[in-house]
C-alpha cells in the first residue's frame, strides 16, 4: 500500500534541546534533522530517554528548542514569541497523550468542547465524538470511563479543530493490545479519511507496522529513518 | 469559553468549604465597609432632613439677660437670616412623687411657632397652646425613661415655688437630637430631661418677662460663621453673652458629628484588615489548586489556550468566591446598618431615621473586594500558567529541603517534629503571612475589649477613685459654710464636703473658652483630683490649674496670665495666673484653692455645690430631707450616674464585642481550616504512607495541623500588642476635651480573646483532622501524582 505524500508541513534542522533536572543538565536532543510532511503518518521509536517525546513537545510547540531552527509551512518557529506559540498549538497541531489529560471535572463532551470553543473552524463536538465511536458516552466524566474510551476522548479533543498535525505522545502506553488497536484504528482513520499528519511517539515497536515511516531516535539522535514498503492496517497489528 | 466556565463551576463545588470560609471573610470586609458607609449616609440624611425642616441654628449663644429689642439688632447684622430669642433655665422636677433628682432645661416656645429657629417635632400628642400657662412638652428620651404620656402631670419647682405643670406632647429637637446631662456629658435621660413651655409663661413663671437669655441665629447665604460669631459676642457681651458657638460647636450636633465621623474611620479601617486576609487566603488556595492543576494547565496550553486566558480563569475563581463574599457582605452591612441605626436612636432623637443605602458603596465595595481578589489569585497563578507545557506535564520536582543551621537544634526532636519543623522553615513566608493574619484576628477581639475595659476603667475612676461622694448636692446659690454644717448634721451623714463652682470664661487674646472654675479646699477626701496615671493631683497655694487640653485650646503656658470673666453674680472680670497644667481625665476644667477664690470674688468662703459620704442604709432618707432643703436645687447620686452611663454603654459595647468576636472566628476559620485542608491534601501521599508504616492517626495529626498550631501560637501574642494599638487608635476618635481614657485591657479580656481565635482554630483544625482520619489509604497510593 503506497502513500500520497504531500509538501513538508513541518522543517527542523540541527535541533539541541538541554535542560535542568533540579541540578543535573540533561541534553535530550543533540542536533536532529526532521521533516514531516502532509498526510504522512510517521512513528518514533526508541527506548526511555531517547529523546522522541521531547522532539514531539519542540515540533508541537510545547517547548522551544536550545538551537536548531524549526519551521512550519516556511514559517519560522525556532524563536517564537509565546503568543505565536500559542496561535500555532491552537491552529494546527492537534495533541494525544499517554494519560489522556481530560480535563477530570469536565464530561467527554465538555472536554471536547474545550477546543471547539477556541478553534477557529472546528468541526462539530458531536462529529468529533462520532468519528472515535463515543457518541453514547459523550455525557460521562473522565473517571467514569476505560482507558481506552479515555484516548479516544482526547482523539476526538485533538481532531476537533481539524488540525494539520497530530503528535500522540505514547497513545496506547497505557492501554492492553486491544483497547489500544482500538485507539490506533481510530488514528488510521483520521490520518486517511482527514489527510492530517501524524507522527506518533512509541517504545513499542510493532506499531511501527502500521506507519509509512519509521523513525528510530537514540541518544537524543537520529539512529536510522526508513520507509516501510508495506502499510499494515492497525487491525493485523500485534503485540 | 463556555467549557472552561463549567470547569470553574466545577472546581468552586469541589472546593466549597474553602471557598465558603474565604467568602466569609471576604463578607466580614464588605459588611463592616457597608454596614459603616451605609449607617453614616443613613445618619447624614436623617441629621440634615432634620435639621432642615426644624430650621436648626447655624449659632447659639446663651447670656444672662437682655431686653427682647436686642433680638431686632441681632437680626439687623448682615449675615443674619434669621433670629430666635428663647428663654432657657434649669429647674428640678418631680416626676412620680420626686423619689429622683431630676433636672429639667426649660426652653420657651415663642409664636408664631413656624417662623422660629430649632422647632421641635411633636411625636404624639400636640404642641403647647399659645398663653397656656400650665401645658409643657418634654423630651421623647425623657419621656421614655419614665414612661410619660400626654396628660401626665408634673410638678417642677421653679425660683423655689412649686407648679403643677401638664404634659400635652412629646417631642424632638435638633438641639437636643443628643441630651447629655450637664455633670457627666453623657445621656441620662432618667435624671436630665428637656421641657417646652409657653413663652409668656416661662417668662413669667422666671421673672424674665420682656427679655430673652438665649439665641438661636440663622446665617444668610455665604455668610462667614467666625466672622458672626465675632459680631454676635461683640453685640451681646453687655448682656451676659457667654460666647457664641457655631453648629460644630453646639454639643448635640457636634455628637452627632462625631459619631458619623467614627463610622467613617470604621469604615476606612476594618475592612482593610479582612480583605488583606481575604486576599491572603485566596493566594494560598489558588497556589495549592494551580499546584494540583499543573498538569491541566500544561493540557490546555498543548490545546492552545493562552496564558493571559489561564490566568482570566483562575482569577474567575477568586471573583467568584469574591462575589459571594460582596452578596453575603452587603446582605450582613444592610443588618449591620439597621443595627447600628438602632442602637445609634437610643442616643440620637430623630423624628425619623432615613436609611440611606448608598449604591456607590456597594460598587465601592465589590471593587475592592474584587481588587485583593485578584492580587492574590494573580499572585498564586502567574508562576504556574507561564511555565512552558512540556515542562509543566513533567512531575514535578521533589520539594527542595536543605540542611539549616537550625538542624543541630532538631537533633533531639523526634521525626514527626522535625518534619513539621523542616516544613515551617521551607515555607516562611507563608507562615509569616498566615500567623500575621492569626495576629490580625486576635487584634479585632482585643481591639474590642480595649474599647471597653477602657470606658469602664473612666467610669471606675470618675465614680469610685475621684468622686467618692454618695451624694452630691447642687445648691440654689452660693452660700456661706453654714449650709454645709447643717447638711454634715443630717443624720446618716457621714462626712461632707464642700465646693465652689463657678461659670467662667477663660481669655488668651483672642481665644476664650467657657467653663467653670472648681474651688477646692486642701486635703479633700470626697473629691480627688487624678492624673493620667491615676495619681492624685496636690492643687498649689495660688494660681489656677488647668487641665492640660483647656490650656492647649487657649494656647497658654505656666506662668502665662489669664483673664477670667466671672459668669455669675457681678459678672467681675479678673486675671489669674497658671500655675499647673492637669493631665486630667475628663472635660476641660480649671482649678483654684477655695480660699483664693472666694478673696478674688471677695467673698466670705462659700459653697454651691456639697459632697457628702452617707451610710449606706441612711441614703433614701438623706436624699429625702436633701430634697425638701429650700437651699438645695438638686440632688444626684453617683452610683447611679455611674451604673445609667455603664448600662447605656455597655449594651453598645456587647454588640460591638460579640461582632469582631465573630469577626475574628471567621478569619481564624479562614486561615486555619484553608491552610490544614491544603496540608492534608499535599500530604496526604506521606500520611498514608506513614500510616502504612504504622504511625497513629495521633502522630499524623501532628504532622498535619503541628504547623498551623505554630502559626496560631505565633500570631497570639503579636496580635494582642497590635489589637491594643487598634483599640488605642479607636479610642482617640472620642472627642479630647470630654474624656481622655485610659488606655485599659483587663486580664479577662486577654484570656477571652486568646480563647476565641484558639478555639476556632481547634475546631477548625478538629474538622480537618476527621478528614485526615478518613483517608482511604490505598486510593492515595494509587493516585498517580
Amino acid at each position: 500500500m503506497l502513500e500520497v505524500v504531500g509538501p513538508v508541513v513541518i522543517r527542523a534542522r540541527g535541533l539541541v534541546k538541554t535542560y535542568k533536572m533540579g541540578d543535573v543538565e540533561v541534553r535530550a536532543l543533540s542536533g536532529i534533522d526532521f521533516d514531516l510532511s502532509r498526510g504522512e503518518l510517521v512513528i518514533l521509536l526508541g527506548p526511555s530517554g531517547s529523546g522522541k517525546s521531547t522532539l514531539l513537545n519542540v515540533l508541537g510547540g510545547l517547548d522551544v528548542p536550545t538551537s536548531g531552527t524549526l519551521s512550519y509551512l516556511g514559517q519560522d518557529l525556532s524563536h517564537p514569541s509565546e503568543e505565536a506559540l500559542t496561535r500555532y498549538r491552537r491552529q494546527h497541531i492537534g495533541f494525544i497523550f499517554q494519560f489522556y489529560n481530560l480535563i477530570p471535572s469536565l464530561t467527554a463532551r465538555e472536554n471536547v468542547a474545550l477546543v471547539a470553543d477556541i478553534a477557529p473552524k472546528p468541526m462539530s463536538v458531536d462529529e468529533a465524538l462520532e468519528l472515535v465511536g463515543l457518541s453514547e458516552r459523550r455525557d460521562h466524566f473522565p473517571s467514569q470511563m476505560s482507558g481506552g474510551e479515555q484516548q479516544r476522548v482526547a482523539i476526538a479533543r485533538a481532531i476537533v479543530k481539524k488540525p494539520e498535525i497530530l503528535l500522540c505522545d505514547e497513545p496506547t502506553g497505557a492501554l492492553d493490545a486491544k483497547t489500544g488497536r482500538l485507539v490506533l484504528e481510530v488514528l488510521d482513520k483520521v490520518n486517511r479519511e482527514l489527510g492530517t499528519s501524524l507522527a506518533v511517539v512509541t517504545h513499542n515497536a510493532p506499531i511501527a507496522q502500521m506507519a509509512a515511516r519509521v523513525v528510530t531516535l537514540a541518544d537524543g539522535k537520529i539512529a536510522s529513518d526508513v520507509r516501510n514498503v508495506e502499510r499494515k492496517a492497525p487491525s493485523e497489528v500485534s503485540w | 469559553m463556555k467549557t472552561l466556565e463549567k470547569k470553574l463551576f466545577r472546581d468552586l463545588l469541589r472546593f466549597r468549604y474553602q471557598c465558603l470560609t474565604i467568602a466569609l471573610v471576604v463578607g466580614c470586609g464588605v459588611g463592616s465597609f457597608v454596614s459603616a458607609v451605609a449607617a453614616s449616609a443613613s445618619m447624614q440624611a436623617s441629621r440634615d432632613a432634620f435639621y432642615a425642616d426644624a430650621h436648626f441654628a447655624d449659632i447659639f449663644d446663651h447670656l444672662q439677660r437682655a431686653p427682647r429689642p436686642v433680638l431686632d439688632r441681632l437680626a439687623d447684622l448682615p449675615s443674619i437670616a434669621a433670629v430666635t430669642g428663647r428663654v432657657v433655665d434649669d429647674f428640678r422636677l418631680e416626676v412620680d412623687g420626686g423619689s429622683e433628682p431630676v433636672v429639667a432645661r426649660f426652653v420657651s416656645v415663642g409664636w408664631p411657632i413656624e417662623q422660629g429657629l430649632n422647632q421641635t417635632r411633636i411625636r404624639p400628642g400636640r404642641q403647647v397652646e399659645p398663653g397656656s400657662t400650665n401645658e409643657i412638652v418634654v423630651s421623647e428620651a425623657f419621656a421614655e425613661a419614665w414612661a410619660l404620656e400626654p396628660g401626665r402631670e408634673i410638678t417642677a419647682i421653679i425660683n423655689e415655688r412649686r407648679a403643677a405643670l401638664r404634659v400635652v406632647g412629646i417631642a424632638v429637637a435638633p438641639e437636643f437630637s443628643f441630651a447629655a446631662a450637664a455633670r457627666t456629658g453623657l445621656p441620662d435621660p432618667r435624671h436630665f430631661g428637656i421641657v417646652w413651655m409657653d413663652e409668656d409663661a416661662l417668662a413669667k413663671a422666671t421673672d424674665r418677662v420682656g427679655t430673652f437669655n438665649d439665641v438661636a441665629l440663622k446665617l444668610a447665604v455665604g455668610a462667614d460663621v467666625e466672622e458672626t460669631v465675632r459680631r454676635v459676642d461683640l453685640l451681646l457681651e453687655p448682656y451676659g453673652g457667654l460666647g457664641a458657638v457655631g453648629r460644630a460647636d453646639q454639643p448635640s450636633a457636634k455628637l452627632v458629628d462625631q459619631k458619623i465621623a467614627q463610622l467613617g474611620k470604621l469604615a476606612r479601617t476594618l475592612p482593610v484588615v479582612f480583605l488583606c486576609i481575604a486576599s491572603f487566603l485566596l493566594y494560598v488556595l489558588l497556589s495549592r489548586i494551580v499546584g494540583t492543576q499543573r498538569e491541566q494547565i500544561a493540557t490546555l496550553k498543548a490545546l492552545g489556550y493562552r496564558t493571559g486566558e489561564l490566568t482570566r480563569h483562575y482569577v474567575e475563581f477568586a471573583l467568584v468566591i469574591c462575589l459571594l463574599g460582596v452578596a453575603f457582605g452587603i446582605t450582613l452591612g444592610t443588618l449591620g446598618a439597621h443595627g447600628l441605626l438602632a442602637a445609634y436612636a437610643r442616643y440620637f432623637k430623630f423624628p425619623a431615621f432615613i436609611f440611606r443605602f448608598n449604591a456607590w458603596a456597594i460598587v465601592w465595595a465589590t471593587l475592592i473586594a474584587f481588587a485583593s481578589g485578584t492580587l492574590g489569585a494573580f499572585f498564586a497563578v502567574r508562576r504556574a500558567v507561564a511555565v512552558p507545557p512540556a515542562e509543566a506535564m513533567r512531575p514535578e520536582a521533589p520539594p527542595r529541603y536543605h540542611s539549616t543551621f537550625l538542624d543541630p537544634l532538631y537533633r533531639s526532636a523526634t521525626p514527626i517534629v522535625r518534619m513539621v519543623l523542616r516544613d515551617v522553615q521551607r515555607r516562611p513566608f507563608r507562615l509569616l503571612l498566615s500567623s500575621a493574619s492569626i495576629a490580625l484576628a486576635t487584634a479585632i477581639v482585643i481591639a474590642g475589649s480595649v474599647f471597653a475595659d477602657s470606658i469602664n476603667e473612666v467610669l471606675r475612676l470618675q465614680f469610685e477613685v475621684s468622686h467618692r461622694e454618695d451624694v452630691t448636692v447642687t445648691l440654689d446659690q452660693a452660700r456661706p459654710w453654714r449650709a454645709v454644717r447643717d447638711i454634715a448634721h443630717i443624720p446618716g451623714v457621714i462626712n461632707a464636703e464642700a465646693e465652689r463652682v463657678v461659670p467662667v470664661r477663660l481669655r488668651a487674646g483672642q481665644r476664650f473658652r467657657t467653663t467653670i472654675i472648681v474651688g477646692l479646699r486642701p486635703h479633700m477626701d470626697l473629691h480627688r483630683l487624678l492624673d493620667v496615671k491615676q495619681r492624685p493631683l496636690v492643687l498649689p497655694p495660688s494660681g489656677l490649674s488647668l487641665s492640660r487640653v483647656l490650656a492647649e485650646s487657649l494656647g497658654v503656658r505656666v506662668g502665662d496670665e489669664l483673664e477670667v470673666d466671672v459668669l455669675e453674680s457681678d459678672r467681675r472680670k479678673l486675671r489669674a495666673r497658671v500655675a499647673v497644667l492637669l493631665d486630667d481625665l475628663i472635660g476641660i476644667s480649671a482649678y483654684m484653692d477655695a480660699e483664693e477664690l472666694g478673696r478674688l470674688l471677695d467673698e466670705t468662703p462659700r459653697a454651691n455645690v456639697v459632697l457628702a459620704a452617707v451610710e449606706e442604709h441612711d441614703v433614701d432618707d438623706v436624699m429625702g430631707r436633701l430634697n425638701a432643703l429650700p437651699a438645695v436645687a438638686a440632688v444626684s447620686r453617683p452610683a447611679f450616674d455611674s451604673d445609667l452611663v455603664r448600662s447605656e454603654v455597655v449594651d453598645e459595647l456587647t454588640v460591638l464585642s460579640i461582632m469582631l468576636a465573630l469577626f475574628a472566628t471567621a478569619i481564624a476559620v479562614g486561615v486555619v481550616y484553608n491552610n490544614a485542608r491544603i496540608a492534608l491534601e499535599l500530604r496526604s501521599r506521606d500520611l498514608a504512607t506513614m500510616r502504612i508504616l504504622g504511625f497513629t492517626r495521633g502522630e499524623l495529626s501532628t504532622v498535619l495541623l503541628g504547623e498551623q498550631a505554630i502559626q496560631v501560637v505565633l500570631g497570639i501574642a503579636p496580635g494582642l500588642v497590635l489589637g491594643k494599638a487598634i483599640g488605642g487608635l479607636w479610642l482617640s476618635t472620642i472627642d479630647h476635651e470630654l474624656l481622655r481614657i485610659p488606655l485599659t485591657l483587663s486580664g479577662a479580656s486577654y484570656v477571652a480573646a486568646v480563647c476565641v481565635v484558639l478555639f476556632a482554630a481547634f475546631a477548625s483544625a478538629l474538622i480537618v483532622r476527621r478528614r485526615s482520619d478518613q483517608l482511604d489509604l490505598v486510593a492515595v497510593l494509587k493516585a498517580r501524582d
